[in-house]
């Protein structure tokens, strides 16, 4: 009995994930459709590619875990969606990362609704050189 | 009536190469570039005619926007630029009206004859004989026990790698050399430039420090997956020249994150060219080698075979290795197109990230 109970808390589990999952994704297209300017914009896709890609995805494969009825294949699956989300978790903020300072720096993003530009001042003080960002 | 109907097609397949040629006569000799322009543009509209009634639907996709749409389009925009749009006499307007409307009305009813012949249908799903086609290739393509199934067999699970180094092999060898063509002309272009000699500093050059590093993981996992897509390619979808394209991925990450300086420490572009002639080799190889195996033994043998053929001929090469099954001539195909592919665009990533200024440099020295 103590395997169901497992299979039961890893399904309600996953559940949870994959439902956090759904709602980052609908939070992520209100923010790319709302947000005012280019950067804030890319936050709202960096919500997309990690609560609404990495963690489904995990969930999905937790999922996976549990279906005895698929024999040994279930876990090729997990474990392909395990590797498919660290690759996510690793490379969806570099992608970001290297997207907004390639558009800061080429001043191709106008920063429109200006809160406050910490690195400008910073690079204006002498603190930070361009060349080393 | 009927029968005529059978014929229409080849009529009109007829009727379009006469009109085709007529109007590549004309083009020629016209005097007028923008007139000789339009000419072309009413050939390649007949050619794309002919290819669709040669039934190749694919080409035709292409060919109608590229051919009739872009390429008079970007001449005359060219013609536009050298001389002064003025003074070209235009087409008078009665005569572009009158060719316009030959051509409506030839289109109209070449495709009215076509529809009545059943050479055009307006059905969404193909008719039941290519059905039947699909059903043959899907039953031949692996192994069956009947021995004239076995005749036809390529002895691989993958369909499409079946038919494409198999079943109509010579077809994609000629395909391939195409791009094996073009990269020979880039080389030819290129041959007088190099990469200028630098060193690659860690903290001047590129992209950031997380970019640097990420990549720094990423390339060994792309280069892995690539050679995994490469050699199942007799298994899974994929195959040699997909695997090497996703391979090449990794040499264009390590150009742009990095540097070119970074690059050519890994991918010497005369390095690359060797191993992409040892690729080219493996093709050639692996095309003729159950010829060659047929004169060594003295018995029968032809050009792209793959499995030995009981009634043919009886030279072939083995389908499995151990128990693991590698399709015969598919898996050497794929490795050496894979190597082939991967240098290829290796050479001309490298080709094309050389600096702007010593590409002038070298043009304006044979200049003087």
């Amino acid at each position: 009995m103590s395997s169901m109970d497992l299979n039961l808390i890893l399904t309600i589990i996953s559940y949870i994930l994959i439902g956090i999952g759904a709602f980052c994704q609908v939070v992520a297209g209100i923010g790319m459709n709302r947000f005012p300017n280019f950067f804030v914009r890319l936050h709202a896709s960096t919500i997309c590619a990690i609560g609404g890609s990495f963690v489904p995805i995990i969930g999905c494969s937790i999922l996976a875990l549990t279906l005895e009825e698929f024999g040994p294949s279930r876990f090729f699956l997990a474990g392909a969606g395990f590797v498919t989300a660290i690759f996510i978790v690793l490379l969806a903020p570099v992608g970001s990362h290297l997207l907004a300072k390639a558009a800061y720096f080429s001043k191709a993003a106008v920063l429109h609704p200006k809160v406050a530009d910490l690195l400008e001042e910073d690079i204006k003080k002498g603190e930070v050189r361009e060349s080393t960002v | 009536m009927s029968q005529l109907y059978e014929l229409m097609p080849y009529i009109v397949m007829a009727v379009s190469a006469l009109a085709s040629t007529v109007a590549v006569y004309l083009a020629i000799v016209e005097r007028d570039l923008i007139k000789a322009v339009l000419y072309s543009a009413i050939q390649s509209t007949f050619y794309a005619l002919l290819f669709y009634l040669l039934m190749v639907p694919d080409i035709v996709l292409v060919y109608v926007p590229v051919s009739v749409g872009l390429l008079p389009a970007v001449f005359i925009f060219a013609i536009k630029k050298t001389e002064k749009y003025e003074e070209v006499a235009g087409i008078p307007k009665i005569a572009s009206v009158i060719i316009l409307v030959l051509v409506t009305v030839f289109t109209l009813i070449a495709g009215w004859l076509l529809v009545q012949s059943h050479a055009i249908t307006f059905e969404i799903f193909p008719s039941a004989d290519a059905r039947a086609l699909a059903k043959w290739f899907l039953n031949t393509t692996l192994a069956s026990k009947e021995w004239w199934i076995r005749t036809f067999s390529a002895m691989s699970p993958e369909a499409v790698t079946a038919i494409v180094w198999d079943y109509r092999g010579l077809d994609t060898y000629f395909e391939t050399s195409v791009m094996y063509l073009a990269i020979i002309g880039a080389l030819a272009i290129a041959r007088y430039f190099d990469i200028p000699k630098k060193e690659y500093k860690e903290e001047s050059m590129g992209m950031s420090i997380i970019g640097k590093t990420a990549t720094k993981i990423l390339v060994p996992m792309i280069i892995v997956v690539a050679i995994s897509i490469g050699l199942h390619g007799h298994l899974t979808p994929g195959g040699g020249f997909q695997g090497g394209v996703t391979a090449a991925v990794a040499v264009s990450l390590m150009i742009f994150i990095f540097s070119v300086y970074f690059a050519v420490r890994y991918f010497k572009i005369y390095t690359a060219i060797l191993l992409r002639i040892i690729g080219l080799i493996g093709i050639a190889l692996a095309a003729t080698i159950a010829i060659l195996i047929a004169l060594a033994t003295g018995y029968h043998g032809f050009i792209f075979q793959n499995q030995p053929k009981p009634i043919a001929s009886q030279v072939g090469l083995p389908y499995e290795i151990g128990g693991n099954l590698i399709s015969g001539t598919l898996l050497m195909f794929n490795t050496s197109e894979f190597l082939a592919v991967f240098m290829g665009f290796a050479i001309l990533f490298l080709l094309l990230s050389i600096p702007e200024e010593s590409v002038m440099e070298v043009i304006r020295g044979e200049i003087e």
